[in-house]
């Protein structure tokens, strides 16, 4: 032994055998005249007692495994696994296996060994179970409402497993209930079983009054669905990942999309892109009008009447901001509706949309400033225009060019913002969640792919107009 | 030094934000005291959120653009 714990062994005996003689000589004090403070000298010899013994417990027993381990297990959110065959299961599940079968067993016993023996007037262990048994389905009614006696006695069961569980960790072992796939299974029979029971009690309440659920009934449920559905969707998410494995490379962003070159020119990846979708509803439109169109009659009927009653409103709108100006109007803004609406949808498809390209947008934005300007001279002619320019005073005519000027920088902007800042927070939100990203995702996207980029369309063809009959008026 | 400026680019969302909610509030008082023009005070609403957040998108941009080295 070292001389170092040869001196704590000692120094913590003379503490010991202090103490214990200062509680002895404590004890003789009759009950009736014990004060607070002599209470409280009494605990502090207690557990000072307590604390000198444990040391030398401690160190007379690492100084005798030959000096303390200092081993630090790591601690890890998923517990190891092991191969059985071609299953990999963990080990956390391997022990909740041991923990069922345990209480089946101990059940199977008292069911064949202990049960026939009860007698008709219930004594002793018979009336500890069955006021158990009863208490537990008590419990049940009122956290969920009536409910058949089958869920009181899983109910129970859950309990004891929970308890084996507690119990398995003072054996050393990790407990199955810090394993997530082990309890959402359990949670999953629960959902089934409580499902099963509710289709249950709703056809037979149909006939007898309807008793409402209370606020904490309804809470409850509503707390078990949204559990069982995270529990649903990470269970999805893990068994996919296990079949199909995870890849982990994400994309590095950019500003600017990636380049191609195609005989000399450089050409960007959305340009592509667009050009893709352009192409896709030209086709459309040529099919519609070489195989669909010839066919309509003089009285509209069924898909020729949504057609006409969809172009009726169109031309509506358009003219409802912009007037009578001209009939090339509404439908440039439909197609335009159309390709941003397509541009959106792309990014559904894996691609980079093309309205998250300041090129693209610029383009657009840079056709509607020639819209503005031609129908300005067109409503007015050249020096009207410029006359409009200058109309309360000449000293602010730079300005009012300066923000002409602005106007198609601002939509383009706008709509290269949005863009771009979905498709961002929908990048980081696939690499934060890596193979888990099945769903979240798509129901975040039906947002952010889907719902704004129809927004900021209807915004960018209300300006347009907007832009278009203050330049023409 | 380039990211802090990129930092202070979006400063101006937050009277963005600001002026959003307070347009929002007279839209939702304006449709509360007449809901046949709901329809009407919908795309006013719309139209006018959008343009101003068009000037937070300002500050986005610029700092994008100071950020990915550009």
């Amino acid at each position: 032994m070292h001389t170092q714990t040869i001196i704590k062994l000692a120094f913590s005996a003379v503490v010991i055998s202090f103490l214990f003689i200062l509680r002895c000589s404590k004890r003789n004090v009759s009950k009736s005249e014990i004060t607070k403070k002599q209470k409280r000298n009494k605990n502090l010899i207690f557990w000072g007692l307590i604390i000198a013994i444990w040391y030398f417990v401690s160190t007379a027993f690492s100084s005798f495994t030959s000096g303390t381990a200092n081993v630090s297990s790591s601690v890890q959110m998923f517990t190891d696994r092991t191969s059985i065959g071609f299953i990999s299961i963990s080990n956390a599940t391997i022990i909740g296996y041991f923990i069922l079968i345990g209480a089946l067993v101990l059940s199977l016993l008292f069911r064949f060994f202990v049960f026939p023996k009860f007698k008709e007037e219930p004594r002793g262990m018979q009336n500890v179970a069955e006021s158990i048994v009863e208490s537990m389905s008590n419990f049940t009614g009122k956290a969920i409402g009536k409910l058949p006696d089958d869920v009181g006695a899983f109910t129970l069961s859950i309990a004891v497993f929970f308890v084996g569980c507690l119990i398995s960790q003072f054996f050393g072992q990790r407990a199955p209930s810090s394993d997530l796939a082990f309890i959402f299974s359990i949670a999953l029979v629960a959902f089934f079983i409580i499902n099963h029971y509710i289709v249950k009690l709703r056809k037979a309440t149909q006939e007898a009054e309807v008793v409402a659920d209370t606020k904490t009934q309804k809470r409850n449920k509503r707390l078990i669905f949204w559990v069982m559905a995270i529990l649903a969707w990470y269970f999805t998410a893990s068994a996919v990942n296990s079949i199909f494995g995870t890849s982990t490379e994400n994309e590095p962003f950019e500003l600017f999309s990636s380049r191609a070159e195609i005989f000399g020119v450089s050409i960007s990846h959305t340009t592509i892109i667009s050009y893709a979708i352009l192409a896709i509803v030209t086709i459309f439109a040529l099919i519609f009008r070489f195989f669909v169109f010839p066919k309509f009659k003089e009285v509209p009927r069924g898909f020729q009447n949504a057609m006409e009653s969809g172009i009726e409103a169109i031309q509506n709108f358009t003219h409802s901001i912009v007037g009578n100006l001209s009939d090339a109007l509404p439908p440039y803004m439909m197609a335009l509706a159309v390709f941003l609406v397509g541009c959106a949808i792309s990014e559904l498809f894996g691609q980079r949309p093309p309205t998250s390209d300041l090129e693209v947008t610029l383009s657009l934005a840079l056709v509607t400033f020639f819209l503005i300007n031609y129908y300005g001279i067109k409503e007015k002619h050249l020096k009207g225009r410029i006359k409009a320019m200058a109309s309360p005073s000449p000293v602010i005519f730079p300005m009012k060019v300066l923000s002409d000027v602005a106007i198609p920088v601002s939509l383009s902007c706008r709509l290269f913002g949005n863009m771009l800042g979905g498709m961002i927070v929908m990048d980081l939100l696939k690499d934060s969640l890596g193979g888990y990203a099945i769903g979240v995702t798509a129901l975040i996207g039906l947002y952010f792919n889907f719902f704004h980029p129809l927004i900021q369309t209807y915004i960018f063809i209300i300006l347009s107009l907007t832009f278009i009959k203050e330049a023409a008026e | 030094m380039t990211a802090l400026g990129a930092a202070l680019a979006l400063l101006p969302a937050m009277g963005a934000g600001i002026s959003m909610g307070l347009a929002t509030g007279k839209a939702a008082e304006a449709t509360a005291r007449q809901p046949e023009a709901s329809g009407k005070i919908n795309a006013i609403l719309l139209l006018g959120l959008a343009l101003t957040e068009s000037t937070a998108i300002y500050g986005f941009v610029i700092s994008l653009i100071l950020t990915s080295k550009v």
